[in-house]
């Protein structure tokens, strides 16, 4: 168990490292009106293990939010959509639950209940965080197209990059 | 006492949530430039039509003070064409510094909170932009904060924020009328030196010293004077002209040739 918890940690402080030093400055343009960001951060909160209270992991994620936000220069843009991407968590969970359940000393990975479970379980979440981060960002939904079109060119990078990173690890 | 117990455990991660977004919605809306204005802006962008038509409402039923603002309006210009001299050959002149005034209909007006602001329903369609005076027959109502296409805000004179340099009239002494967030029957005059004559009274008018507002307006009486603490400068209150919670329409006044004075400026 507490292996667990070490592994996830020291992940998690790798991966928000890569988003904030390197990802970061990955802005691409498409068709001067589109841009293209690259978010692997939310990967912390989508891969808690299942046995984390719920209130622990929206806590974590108003704070890594901070820190995030802290790195982009955008307080609260970041922390807003995360808070809500975790707190999202535990109904798409549920949704998803397998037929034997969730074990507890599993960390949520294509190997512990299938590949399909996994595509579908971190790309709603990850989906969900990027929509709603490029919806706060735009903060009004005149902008409607760029946010969709920003949203899944972003997705579409940042999920492939998502379980590279997990197939490989 | 239990029973509560166990729901306040139950639900805890959704009370998290609601706080954890609060917070995080304050942080943006104070410390992002675009998302507070957009924020500021909601009544414009979201509800403006629903307050033009509760507006047009209110238009109605004031139809009858409407009307006699008008006319007295109407009567003081002609007095003012009757009583002016024949300078035809000089009207090239006015024009070139003068201003332009564009009439506007207020849609949505605050006075309780600190910042204030007032929505008037033209915008940059009508060539409103930012840093535009706002006035009314009566005095000065603010300063043009910023425009969309159809809507703009006006940053009104009970706004914290906001600084108009005036100055005693038909006198040389000028200082900035401020607001203190308090009484809105109360705006701050400071910067005048205490060898100045003022008697409560005075009226207090623009000075013309910047491209928002023409020389002589007025913003507001003399209600009390005290000196403040340096012993230098006299702390002034002022009645605004300006009813702020009796708002109809608003006069936004263009400057003729701004951009030539702004880079003119700026060159030295």
């Amino acid at each position: 168990m507490n292996r667990l918890y070490t592994s996830h940690i020291v992940t998690s402080v790798i991966i928000i490292f890569v988003q904030i030093l390197l990802l970061k400055n990955i802005q691409i343009e498409l068709f001067d009106r589109f841009s293209m960001s690259i978010i692997i951060y939310p990967a912390v909160i989508i891969f808690f293990p299942v046995s984390i209270r719920r209130s622990i992991i929206i806590i974590s994620a108003f704070f890594i939010g901070l820190l995030i936000d802290g790195f982009y220069d955008s307080p609260g843009v970041h922390t807003a959509a995360l808070v809500f991407t975790a707190f999202l968590r535990a109904f798409v969970l549920r949704i998803l639950e397998p037929r034997q359940g969730y074990r507890d000393n599993l960390v949520l990975a294509p190997q512990s209940y299938g590949t399909s479970w996994f595509l579908t379980y971190s790309g709603i979440l990850l989906f969900v965080h990027i929509f709603t981060y490029f919806s706060i960002d735009a903060f009004t939904y005149v902008y409607i197209l760029k946010i969709v079109v920003n949203s899944i060119s972003s997705f579409v990078v940042s999920y492939i990059l998502l379980i590279l990173y997990k197939m490989l690890t | 006492m239990s029973f509560l117990l166990a729901i306040l455990r139950r639900y805890i991660h959704v009370a998290l949530f609601v706080v954890c977004e609060i917070i995080a919605f304050i942080l943006i809306v104070n410390f992002n430039q675009k998302q507070q204005d957009i924020f500021i802006h909601s009544s414009a962008l979201f509800s403006g039509a629903l307050l033009k038509k509760s507006s047009q409402l209110g238009d109605y039923l004031s139809l009858q003070k409407s009307n006699d603002d008008l006319l007295r309006e109407n009567a003081r210009l002609l007095k003012e064409i009757i009583s002016m001299p024949a300078i035809d050959a000089d009207l090239a002149d006015i024009d070139k510094y003068g201003f332009e005034v564009i009439p506007a209909h207020v849609i949505n007006n605050n006075i309780t909170s600190f910042r204030n602001h007032i929505t008037i329903d033209k915008g940059s369609k009508d060539q409103i932009f930012a840093s535009m005076g706002a006035t009314t027959v009566q005095g000065v109502v603010g300063i043009v904060k910023s425009s969309n296409k159809n809507f703009a805000t006006i940053l009104s004179l009970l706004n914290v924020d906001i600084r108009v340099s005036a100055s005693i009239d038909d006198g040389d002494f000028f200082g900035t009328v401020t607001w203190d967030g308090g009484s809105y029957d109360h705006l701050k005059l400071t910067g005048i030196p205490i060898h100045a004559p003022v008697k409560p009274g005075d009226i207090i008018v623009t000075n013309g010293y910047s491209t928002i507002f023409p020389k002589g307006l007025e913003i507001g009486r003399v209600t009390s004077i005290n000196v403040d603490k340096n012993g230098a400068f006299y702390d002034i209150l002022l009645r605004p002209a300006v009813d702020f919670s009796n708002l109809g329409h608003v006069y936004i006044l263009k400057a003729n040739f701004k951009d030539e004075i702004i880079s003119l400026e700026q060159d030295e």
